[in-house]
């Protein structure tokens, strides 16, 4: 079989050389005339096929792909600015592999061999953006020939694998260009007064010891060429705004609250009184957390909110049905056996929907036209009525998913491989939400159990995927309710967190409201930090288990806050200046 | 508190550092005021969290600080940078850092060890006296809370050694009072983005050269002590 593989590997080497040559010739570029960094990259991949194509080895597929970058980036805390900064970057990412698509310098382990990065000018200058793709590919070719030789060698020393599928997925060339931008850059003054007036908006809580406003926003033009004949110029912009409050109770447990409001744009926000309402609402929280009782471990009916169904299904299921981890020796493998098997509930159906723009009014932060493997977003139905179906793929293919479907993603400098984008789960068995804590009780009673709980909000969590470790999760709830049958008020309760494996978990879920809630924020995985959306309505479920949740034993502070002591004589000393 | 402009330019040939050549010079936009320092809101700050925490901070069963200091870095830095004549960045950025170091203890044995060295932490640009009393008070009580933990440890360490000749842990000195004016860094970048420009584009020509990177920097740093 070794033998079969490498033989395989010869022929298809031939066959790409000519096909580098043979696209060369045949590039049709829908590009702006002026557009210099298109035409530069244009420019320096033919000279790299030309002279790289007489080598040996040579490489049977390049690409370059451009972030324009404008980013800027504020934080605030106390109604006061702590930095401020406004960037713009373009960074290039060279692609190179070498070899054949059913084995390449990226087989395995060894994804990173493909990939170099650096800095281009800002400057539409053509010599100069030249002079560097041109030093980034060559310092990609010596790193790729020499892994392909890796990878040749170890392919021959050990055991077959398990998946024997292509490294590189054939996939038909894409040509876009939009050079439209999709937000205005917002103006750094008016970021400022944002992260000034929000971070003020806890000040006169002193039982808050640290807040923290951050506001990031970006705005990216996407540039993509490939030695298939792939062009894209595609847009993207988010603003991120996160609130952070933290406080501490007596027996020194941190307490944190965070809200963040994602959207495509800074006019695309909630309105001020709204940000505002929901600062309030984080500073009684934290109040009322600080002195609540801390939970025991449970196991018993549980309810969670549409938000923090969301965010459990990004970490306990999203995760999982990335493609890439179908296929990696190490990893658990959780559902790559499970296509066509039920894996939820009948009730429950998933999609993945990068090109959905908003849900219920909400600009959703998974929202991309291309993935970073210059391959057009596509919703993919990954479980349909339970029944899993497919994958979240990049160009990595797996057995029985030989193609992408436009999830291979990835923050600049990084191998993009499977990741999620807007993740929305939708159900067939629902109630209103307005009996949602009614059917929690049915079933505390049912159990005979003293109490169920209520996951308002959850702050995230993480999942572990990989063999050698246990296939458990973690979720970080930050807002829990102890509901009783008796007719007793629901009880808030803290330090506590959600724990479990996924094919146990997600069987235990009953039913589900009739509203999607939306939960924006940044996922971090091997191919780095990306935006993404979860949505799902609030779901019952029959049994979750939590644990204890590890905190400090530092004390609150021992002095007051200097806002407490009267320190209006010092705010009177520096407003005379 | 001082300003320093540089300006640097590494270059490659063949992948081998051939010359290095960096020019360092000073300027100083100096702003006047009082020579006491007391309309200054970042000393006002530092000197009512010091005063305050001084008389009042202390923990049951644990001694009250003999030392605090409190160190702020007030840095506006711009730095560019271009390669073969065309600007690859550039980027204005204000910070100011806080650093506090709390001991416990005497002269002769205390608490600077470990977690016990004190903490590090930004501060808010605006001048906000109230926002800044807020960060330190938060900072103290944290190096304070952490001398605590860092001398007991640094005592029982102690007791498993036999030192012949122990030597203080920190050494006695005069204080010291000097108020000097503030530095600014105001300028135009534009001409300064050019002048990196030009400088970059020799290196247009030598198609033997791979990399070029040239950088410029200007940075004023205010400090207080």
């Amino acid at each position: 079989m070794k033998n079969r593989s490498r033989h395989r590997a010869l022929g298809c080497l031939f066959a790409v050389v000519l096909a580098l040559v043979a696209h060369s010739r045949a590039a049709s570029a829908p590009k702006e005339k002026s557009d210099v960094l298109l035409s530069t990259m244009h420019d320096e991949m033919q000279r790299a096929q030309s002279s790289l194509g007489k080598l040996d080895p040579a490489p049977y597929f390049l690409s370059y792909s451009v972030y324009d970058q404008r980013t800027a980036m504020v934080m605030g805390s106390q109604g006061e600015l702590i930095n401020s900064l406004q960037t713009r970057h373009r960074s290039a990412d060279v692609t190179m592999r070498i070899g054949t698509a059913a084995l390449d310098n990226s087989h395995s382990q060894n994804r990173a061999s493909a990939r170099t990065s650096g800095s281009l000018p800002l400057d539409d200058d053509r010599n100069a953006i030249a002079r560097e793709l041109w030093r980034l590919t060559y310092e990609e070719y010596r790193k790729a020939s020499k892994a392909y030789l890796n990878v040749k060698t170890k392919t021959q020393v050990n055991a077959q694998e398990e998946d024997t599928s292509p490294d590189f997925s054939e996939e038909k060339p894409t040509n876009h260009a939009d050079y439209k931008d999709v937000a205005v850059n917002p103006d750094q003054r008016r970021l400022e007064k944002l992260a000034r007036q929000y971070s003020g908006y806890l000040r006169k809580y002193p039982y808050i010891y640290s807040s923290v406003v951050v506001i990031n926003a970006q705005n990216t033009r996407f540039h993509f060429l490939s030695t298939e004949g792939g062009e894209v110029v595609a847009p993207n912009a988010y603003i991120r705004v996160a609130i952070e409050a933290e406080t501490r109770a007596t027996d020194g447990m941190e307490l944190m609250r965070v809200e963040t409001f994602q959207a495509e744009s800074i006019d695309h926000l909630p309105a001020k009184a709204e940000v505002g309402a929901r600062v309030e609402k984080m500073a009684s929280d934290l109040k009322a957390l600080r002195d609540a009782p801390v939970a025991e471990p449970f196991d018993g009916p549980a309810l969670l909110s549409g938000r923090a169904s969301a965010v459990f299904f990004h970490e306990v299921l999203g995760h999982r049905l990335e493609g890439h981890r179908q296929r990696g020796e190490q990893e658990g493998q959780t559902f790559t056996k499970k296509v066509g098997q039920a894996v939820l509930p009948d009730f429950l159906s998933v999609i993945d929907d990068p090109t959905q723009r908003k849900l219920n009014g909400l600009d959703l932060g998974g929202w991309y036209e291309f993935d970073d493997e210059g391959m057009p977003a596509m919703r993919v139905d990954v479980i349909k009525d339970g029944i899993l179906k497919n994958f979240l793929m990049s160009r990595l293919p797996i057995k029985n998913f030989a193609n992408s479907n436009g999830h291979g993603r990835a923050q600049p400098g990084l191998m993009a491989t499977g990741r999620q984008g807007n993740l929305i789960v939708s159900s067939t068995k629902t109630v209103k939400d307005s009996e949602l804590r009614q059917k929690l009780i049915d079933e505390v009673k049912k159990q005979s159990k003293p109490y169920g709980l209520y996951f308002e909000d959850i702050q995230g969590g993480f999942t572990l995927t990989q063999r050698s470790a246990p296939q458990a999760f973690q979720v970080l709830p930050v807002l829990v309710w102890r509901v009783y049958p008796d007719g007793r008020p629901d009880e808030l309760v803290r330090g506590i967190d959600i724990v479990g494996t996924p094919l146990a978990a997600m069987n235990r879920i009953q039913l589900t409201g009739d509203k999607t809630d939306v939960f924006n924020g940044i996922c971090g995985a091997e191919s780095g930090q990306v935006p993404v959306a979860a949505a799902a309505p609030a779901m019952l479920f029959s049994e979750i288990e939590v644990q204890k949740r590890a905190h400090s034993l530092n004390r609150p502070p021992i002095l007051p806050s200097p806002v407490d002591e009267g320190a209006s004589s010092g705010k009177n000393a520096g407003a005379q200046q | 508190m001082n300003t320093i402009i540089r300006l640097m330019a590494n270059f490659q040939r063949s992948l081998l550092p051939l010359i290095a050549v960096s020019l360092l010079s000073a300027l100083a936009f100096a702003q006047q005021r009082n020579g006491d320092g007391k309309d200054d809101m970042i000393l006002s700050a530092m000197h009512a969290e010091l005063e305050r925490s001084r008389s009042q901070l202390k923990m049951e069963q644990v001694a009250p600080p003999y030392y605090i200091e409190y160190r702020v870095f007030d840095l506006d830095q711009y730095s560019a940078e271009a390669a073969f004549g065309a600007i690859r960045g550039d980027a204005r950025i204000r910070f100011r850092f806080l650093r506090v170091v709390v001991r416990i203890g005497d002269y002769k044995q205390d608490s600077y060890s470990g977690q016990g060295e004190g903490t590090l932490d930004f501060l808010p640009v605006d001048d906000d006296i109230l926002a800044f009393r807020h960060q330190l008070w938060l900072a103290t009580d944290r190096a304070y809370k952490a001398a605590a933990e860092s001398l007991t440890a640094k005592q029982s360490q102690l007791k498993q050694l036999n030192i012949d000749q122990p030597v203080d842990d920190f050494a006695h000195a005069d204080p010291v009072q000097s108020v000097g004016p503030l530095v600014k860094l105001e300028f135009d970048p534009e001409p300064w983005k050019k002048m990196l420009q030009d400088a970059s584009a020799i290196y247009k020509s030598d198609p033997e050269i791979e990399t070029s990177e040239s950088r410029l920097s200007f940075q004023a740093v205010n400090r207080y002590w």
